[in-house]
Formats: structure tokens, sequence, C-alpha cells
């Protein structure tokens, strides 16, 4: 079991690292669908193992939520407004994994360590690293499709976390947290639409916020 | 029973509000202000029913204390005078084509469903809940964000909708984390409610606690408004309508801070007191002193505003850090700024349709043209500013003479800042009420509803400063001991 727990955080971290790589939007919505699908893997091998009704509904949801509504969603935007290729990131490849290496190293050296009493699983660490990974995602890319893909595996990689340590939830509770992303997901690509409208492109680069001033 | 009316209230007025058609607009108006003086009488009645008899438990998940009574009651008392001001506020920008029917009836849709939000967050007794419904508050403020449609009303929407989510997942991972530390030592139902948190909380992992609190503090304290996680607040401020933006302001940051200190008061019983009171300490003074630099050198009076959000929000920080006698103090403080601070975005709302402007410079004469407005702004200015015989006065006077005792060179920054924050707004006021007014412009307030919201407010702001019913500090006290 160990095992496989590690391999489906390890997948995890893998897809978090190459969203931070891919340039273009349709692979990068594609490499969180994978993601989702792990998280979901992960989410049904500890419920069956642990006979958890309420992982097993979360599995369900999140299937649902992340791997079919949020995908097509994004899929459709991208295709409705052509916008295949991503914006710019603020470093460059050689410096992203330069800055994903220093993330991946805090999370083993630091986080683990103090988590150590708790849970010894190396998919701890991984999954901090993944958290870091989408992290740093969200601060390097320009473009606004870009944090909303890594906002949802932000989402995806704290799911785990909370599964892999042993968080129980009411089926009620899961479906209120599915609800609530499944909303934001709603509003998230209302607003993208909204920005199409308003600077002419999907994934403009809304962050440099040139219309907020310090007045 | 009252718990769920409450609850069911604003979902139907919101759900009222999206099918009623074009004639119908002031029917929508009406039910706001309808529906907000029935909250208004249920929240009384639920916050008479705790003083008198202890929580109010309907359920597991829906329990009521003193802390969440007595947030109801002053969201309560700003969401009636917010429902009353909107109705002037939004029928003089569609008299000036600013706005149409469909905004105005998708501002009382979203209206609504931030207090249903807001409710659930102070009458529910799960942690996770409680996230859910804070970010709910988020979702359903970021459409009323950029209700002008505009390209700078857009990004602060969409900085606020990033910014605010990113930092309740990690608010949400730190509550997670609660939960499986309740979950390893023994919890017997996957329902966690913050009773559940303070039986177990002995045999809580101390270094789990550390790390889950802060993620917490980071997480929630994005919704509060801390430097240096505060970089939405001031845009959303002041490019959304002054309505909302006076319930950002007086209502949503307390939720989210109301939120950090229940989690506290349970880490206060796992690792030494001073681990969280140096956090809420730090956080708080830091956001004091750059809100007081910023708010100095401000041009535009509704930033201004925003960012004397942030700094009442470091003040309430240090309150809550220094604890015991300022803790009290701090949610005297709360009610305080959720009093005073509508009123000044109310006025803020004011100043814009006469003006039809935001910067400082461009504002002159206003008590001239805008009388009551021009007054009650300076008047509240001062009020917030702490100037006796303000409740705000005793409040800070009562952080600061806690805070001397163990912090006496923090307490001097303190000061200091505060002087900063009173110089900027009288430099504010008296540039933006004396002077010569444009001439192309009409002595004249928008509406009575503009004015009557703003001496609503006022009126129960100056009672409160004066005398606070017994009650009232039955209230405050039994909800003081829930966040120390």
């Amino acid at each position: 079991m160990i095992i496989s727990l590690t391999f489906f955080a390890g997948a995890t971290f893998a897809f978090a690292l190459t969203m931070n790589l891919v340039r273009k939007n349709t692979t990068l919505v594609t490499m969180y669908l994978f993601q989702s699908l792990v998280v979901v893997a992960a989410l049904y091998s500890i419920g069956f193992s642990h006979r958890e009704i309420g992982l097993l509904s979360a599995g369900i949801l999140t299937l649902i939520v992340k791997g079919i509504i949020a995908p097509v969603f994004l899929f459709q935007l991208i295709k409705k407004y052509s916008a295949h290729f991503s914006a710019a990131s603020q470093l460059n490849t050689p410096l992203s994994l330069l800055c994903l290496t220093a993330t991946t190293l805090f999370a083993f050296s630091f986080v683990a360590p103090r988590l150590a009493s708790f849970s010894t699983l190396p998919s701890i660490p991984l999954l901090f690293a993944a958290i870091f990974a989408t992290l740093f995602l969200m601060f390097n890319r320009r473009g606004a499709l870009a944090a909303v893909v890594a906002i949802l595996s932000l989402e995806n990689g704290i799911v785990l976390i909370s599964a892999l340590l042993g968080a129980e939830h009411s089926f009620a509770l899961e479906f209120a947290i599915a609800f609530d992303i499944a909303v934001w997901i709603v509003i998230s690509v209302g607003f993208l639409t909204m920005m199409h409208r308003q600077f002419g492109e999907l994934d403009s680069d809304v962050r440099s916020m040139a219309h907020l001033t310090e007045e | 029973m009252i718990t769920y009316i409450l609850l069911a209230l604003p979902l139907l007025a919101s759900a009222f509000s999206a099918v009623m058609p074009r004639e119908r607009q002031s029917t929508i108006e009406y039910v706001a202000v309808g529906v907000s003086v029935i909250k208004l009488v249920l929240a009384f009645s639920i916050a008479w029913t705790v003083i008198k008899t202890g929580p109010v438990i309907v359920s597991s998940v829906f329990q009521t204390d003193a802390l969440g009574a007595f947030f109801l009651l002053f969201s309560t008392i700003v969401g009636l005078a917010a429902a009353i001001h909107s109705v002037g506020h939004l029928r003089e920008e569609a008299e000036k084509g600013i706005i149409g029917f469909r905004r105005i009836r998708e501002y009382y849709v979203l209206f609504h469903l931030f207090f249903f939000a807001m409710y659930l967050a102070s009458m529910t007794a799960s942690p996770i809940v409680t996230w859910v419904a804070i970010e709910a508050t988020t979702l359903s403020t970021a459409f009323l964000i950029t209700f002008y449609n505009k390209p700078e009303a857009l990004e602060a929407g969409w900085k606020l909708l990033i910014v605010n989510t990113v930092g309740l997942l990690l608010g949400f991972l730190g509550t997670l984390l609660f939960l499986n530390a309740a979950a390893s030592a023994g919890a017997a139902d996957t329902f966690v409610s913050w009773s559940t948190l303070h039986a177990l909380q002995s045999s809580f992992d101390p270094t789990l606690i550390k790390i889950a609190f802060v993620f917490v503090i980071v997480g929630y304290g994005t919704k509060v408004g801390f430097v240096p996680m505060h970089t939405w607040l001031p845009d959303a401020h002041s490019k959304a309508p002054v309505p909302i933006s006076s319930l950002l302001s007086g209502l949503q940051l307390n939720i989210a801070l109301i939120a950090i200190l229940r989690f506290r008061s349970v880490v206060d019983g796992v690792v030494n007191p001073s681990f969280t009171q140096h956090l809420l300490i730090g956080f708080g003074i830091v956001s004091l002193v750059v809100a007081a630099l910023i708010i100095f050198g401000q041009r535009n009076y509704k930033r201004m505003l925003a960012y004397s959000s942030i700094e009442h929000m470091g003040i309430m920080g240090i309150g809550f850090g220094i604890g015991g006698v300022a803790s009290i103090a701090a949610l005297f403080h709360m009610l305080y700024h959720a009093l005073l601070k509508p009123i000044l975005f109310f006025c803020a709302g004011n100043f814009f349709l006469k003006y039809s402007t935001t910067k400082i410079v461009k504002v002159r004469g206003a008590l001239t043209l805008l009388p009551f407005s021009a007054f009650m702004f300076f008047a509240a200015l001062l009020a917030i500013s702490g100037v006796p015989p303000s409740g705000i006065f005793f409040t800070k006077l009562s952080i600061l003479a806690a805070g001397m005792h163990d912090y006496p060179y923090l307490m001097i920054f303190v000061l200091a800042a505060l002087a900063i924050v009173l110089s900027g707004f009288l430099r504010a006021a008296t540039f933006m009420l004396f002077g010569e007014p444009p001439h192309d412009l009409q002595k004249g307030e928008a509406s009575s509803w503009t004015i009557v919201s703003i001496g609503l407010l006022a009126i129960i702001f100056v009672i409160l400063s004066v005398y606070v019913p017994q009650p009232l500090t039955q209230l405050v006290t039994s909800a003081s001991t829930a966040v120390q």
C-alpha cells in the first residue's frame, strides 16, 4: 500500500512539475486532467483498502468536478477563443527548474522532518513539493488560464494530503466542498470569458494589473 | 427553527430577486429592506437566547455560541443599513445611466447570497463548513467587484478571486491538518466540531498543530487583509459599489478573523500561547504600520478607507494577540469598526455620486454641496481615528494599556502609527470638505435613502459609545472566552 501511495504522490508531483514546463494551454489542461485522475485513483485505492465510504464518495465527486467539469469547461474555452498557446513566464526554463528544485528540497528538508512524528510516509513531502510547484506555477506564469489551472492543481495536492493523513468527512461535507469548487470553476471560467471580452484575449497578462494603479 | 429561518431568508430573497421582471425593481428593493429587518429581529432573538441560556444548538452542524451571536447581531444591523443605502445609491446610478436593471437585479441576487454565506459561517459548529461559507463569500462578491464592468474593476475582481482562493486553500490545508490531528487523537465521529477539537486538544501533536495554525493564519489572514497578504483588498474595496465595500470591510474581514480566533483557542491548549500571541501581534503591527504609511500619502478616498480597514484589522490582531482585557476591547473594536466603516463608505458613495470621481484633489467644498454627508464623513473619520468620546477611543486605549505591560516598545510604534493615520485623515478631510466647490454642481444629497442609512448607523454608534447595555457586555464577555 505504501508503495502505491508513493506512486500516486509521485505522479501528482510529476504532473505539477510538467505543468511548469509545458507551453501549450491544451497540454497544461491535459496535465491537470491526468493529475486529477491520479487523485481519483488514489482516493479509491485508500478508500477500498481502509473501507471508507467517505473517501469513495470523495473520489466520485472529484471525478465529476475535476475529471469532467473543469477540463470540459477549460478545453471549450481554449477552443472557443483559439487560445492554444500560453502566455510567457516570468523566469526562463533553466531558472524555473532551479526554483522548482529549491522548493522540492525545501519540502523534503524542512517540511518532512517536522511532520515526521505524525507521518513518515515519503508521499507527504512529495505532495508538499507538488503544492509548492503549483504555487510556483501561479507566480511564474503570466497568463490567467495558468492561474486557474494552478489553483485547481493546488486543491488536488491538498485533497490527497488530507486523504493520506487520514481525514474522514461525511458525504454531506464532501459534497459541500465539491460544490464549492465546482462553483469556483464556473466563476473563474466566467471571469476568463469577461477578460476575453474586455482585453481581446483569453490568456491575457491580467496580473500585470495595468489598470489598477495606486492613485 | 430561528436558525434555519435566518439561513433560508437570504436564499429565498436571492431566488425571488432573480426571477423579478424589470417593472418590479422597487419590489426587489423593498424585499431587500424588509428581509433585512426580519433578519435583524431574528438575530436579536438568537443573541437574547444565547445570553439567557447559552449556545443555541439546533443540530450537530448548526450551533450559535456567544461569538457567533455577537457577529450575527452587528452583521444584521450593517446589513439593514446596506440594504437601505443600496436602494438610493443604485437608483441614482441607474438614473445617471451608469447601470441598468439587469445589473441591479444581479446585485440583489448576490447581495442576499453574501449574507447567506456570512450567517452560515457564524452559525456553524464545523470548521469545514466555516471554510466552505467563507469561500462562498469570495465567490458571491467576485462579480460584485466587477459590477461596473470596467477593465480596472475586472482586474480587481480577478485579483480578489485568485489571491483569496489561494489563501483560503492554504487555510483549508490548515483546517484539514487540525481534522487529521483530531482523527489521530481518536475522534469518534466523522463530524469534527470546534468542541471536538477542544475536547481532544490534549492529545494533539504540538508540531503538527503549529504547522496547521501557520497555514490557518496565512490562509484566513489573506481574507482578513493582514499585510503582506492584503494586496487584493484595496483594489476590491475601492472598485466595488459602496454598499458592498461597506459589507466587505465591516463584515467579511471580521468573519475570517473570527475563524482564526477559533483555531487559536484550540492551539493555545496544545502549545505555549506565546506562539499564537506573537503571530497575531506580528501580523497586527505590520498591517497597522504599513496601512498608516499608505493612508498618509493616499490620493483616492475609497482606497484610503480600504487601507483604514487593514489598519483596524491590525489593531484587532494586536488586541486579540495580547489577550485578556485587550481581547474584550478588540471585540468591542470589531463592533465599532463594523458600524463606522459603512458610514464612511456610504458618505464616500455620496461624494462619488456628486463629484463623479474618487480622487481627493478633485473633491472640493463638500461641506457646501453635501452638508450632511460631509459632516458625517468628518465625524466618522474622527471617531474611527479614536478621538474621544468615540467608543474606538476606549477600545484603543484599553488595547494600548494592556500592551504597555508586556510590549512597551511595540506600543510606541502603535501610537506613532495611529498618529500618522489621524494626520492623513485630517489632511484628506480638510481638502475635501472645505474650499470652493465646482460651479457646475448643484447642492443637495442624492436621496433620503442614502441619508437614512448613514443616520441609522450613526445613532447606533453614538448610543453604544456612551452606553453599553448590560446584555451586550455579557455577550461580549462570553464571546471573549471563545477566543482565548
